[in-house]
């Protein structure tokens, strides 16, 4: 998220500059696979997404308007592809077992690892809406500012979208915890 | 959650707000008087703290190792134009380059004269020169047929990316490179079966071109785009698994090795 730095590496890869495109590549390959993962809850299907991310990125370069940001430009293009996924993923196949069946247990006795599959699952369960602020927030570290131009979306709304999808995923967790249904919203 | 409905919106916001950090001085002053003042404000506080504490401690995921070179193989980029332009004289500095020690010819514009041998073969004759000899090669294929494979380079002198591609009988190596001083591509396709079929430059401009002992070597500068054309001549099966050896060197230093699959699906 160097504006400056971006902006220049982005001027040497529309003179052709592979090293310049290989920085960026660099810089962003692992927030946009940490986003996409999140959205997508699948690490193969993550990296199939971000590899598509970063083409749709160097295929419109010459297109790309410094007066936005890069990063943001290149998260509006994660979030949408990786939602993309997720609607062509939904016509095709179910829900896997860990996404539709949470752990369950005591909150004492979670490990790193099943905290980490209880959320992600609780992610999982979100619409996309929330899903996509949820993950620029908490895990991309986005402000509400910058989430509102990466989605294109008025603050007000990043704000609201982030409170409701919070509450869900709590309620999933605690449902969770205290051993109850979990509901697909 | 049902004490929500128990504090305003204001004041649920104010708790988002700084569970987000995004609250000013004025603000924070606001939150810290609200949770001083309301238990049911402080509940929801703590739950969302817990909540945002959690997805803090979830860990970032490690790509796969194959991601970014999977990435950068598949990107295109346009023609690099910031080559140096004055590229006059440039030859006459390469004459002690070591490639020169297997000979040269030097091609003006689209005509290329070009001397082949193929390791394994006999010595090119009289009469196969002769037929090679200022060849123009159509660019027949250039940038069709199945793309079986590609390289790129990324080094401090030397960048850009070979592919190569199979129509029929014929494989197109398509050579898109950069360099800031002399440069030199040598492919070595002897003991694959296969034969110089010709070379298409894409620009205006000199190069030098050589092919001997099975190994066609192309040495230029600055922008280069050109595509070298291989024909298949009843290889075996062994020989067609055998992939393309190139070598890229920068000035007189070798900078790169690859190798390009050439086998068919």
């Amino acid at each position: 998220m160097h504006k400056d730095r971006d902006a220049a590496l982005v001027n040497d890869c529309k003179r052709g500059d592979r090293r310049a495109m290989s920085k960026l590549v660099s810089q962003y390959q692992r927030p946009v696979f940490n986003a996409a993962y999140r959205i997508l809850g699948d690490r193969d299907d993550a990296a199939d997404t971000t590899q598509i991310v970063f083409l749709k990125v160097f295929e419109h370069i010459a297109d790309y308007d410094p007066k936005f940001k890069f990063f943001s430009w290149v998260y509006r293009i994660a979030i949408n592809e990786s939602l993309n996924q997720v609607k062509k993923r939904r016509s095709q196949e179910p829900l896997a077992d860990s996404q539709a069946s949470p752990w369950r247990g005591p909150a004492e006795e979670l490990d790193s690892r099943r905290l980490c599959s209880r959320v992600q699952a609780a992610l999982m369960l979100l619409n996309e809406d929330y899903r996509s602020v949820v993950v620029l927030k908490h895990f991309s570290g986005c402000s509400y500012l910058q989430i509102s131009e990466i989605l294109q979306l008025p603050e007000k709304t990043v704000k609201s979208r982030l409170y409701s999808a919070r509450q869900q995923m709590k309620k999933t967790l605690q449902n969770d915890s205290e051993g109850g249904e979990v509901q697909q919203s | 959650m049902n004490e929500h409905k128990t504090i305003d919106q204001q004041s649920l916001d104010l708790i988002n707000g700084g569970i987000d950090a995004e609250l000013s001085t004025i603000e924070q002053e606001k939150l810290a008087r609200l949770l001083a003042e309301s238990s049911a404000a402080r509940e929801i506080n703590e739950e969302l703290e817990l909540f945002a504490q959690i997805m803090g401690e979830l860990p970032d995921l490690d790509p796969p190792d194959y991601l970014q070179d999977a990435i950068e193989r598949q990107i295109r980029l346009p023609a690099h134009s910031n080559a140096k332009a004055d590229k006059q004289g440039l030859f006459d500095n390469w004459f002690s380059a070591n490639w020169l020690r297997t000979g040269f010819a030097l091609a003006a514009g689209l005509v290329l004269t070009v001397g082949v041998y193929e390791m394994g073969s006999q010595p090119i004759t009289t009469q196969d020169a002769t037929n090679l000899v200022g060849t123009v090669v159509k660019s027949q294929m250039t940038g069709e047929g199945e793309l079986l494979d590609s390289v790129h380079v990324t080094t401090e002198r030397l960048n850009g990316q070979v592919e190569i591609r199979n129509k029929d009988d014929l494989f197109s190596l398509d050579v898109q490179l950069i360099s800031d001083g002399p440069a030199e591509v040598v492919v070595n396709f002897a003991g694959r079966g296969l034969e110089f079929a010709g070379i298409v430059q894409k620009q205006d401009r000199k190069d030098a071109v050589s092919v001997m002992d099975g190994s066609i070597n192309v040495a230029s500068s600055g922008e280069q785009n050109y595509t070298v054309m291989l024909r298949r001549t009843g290889a075996t099966q062994e020989q067609e698994s055998v992939p393309l050896r190139l070598e890229f060197f920068a000035g007189n230093a070798l900078v790169y090795e690859a190798e390009l699959d050439v086998s068919r699906q």
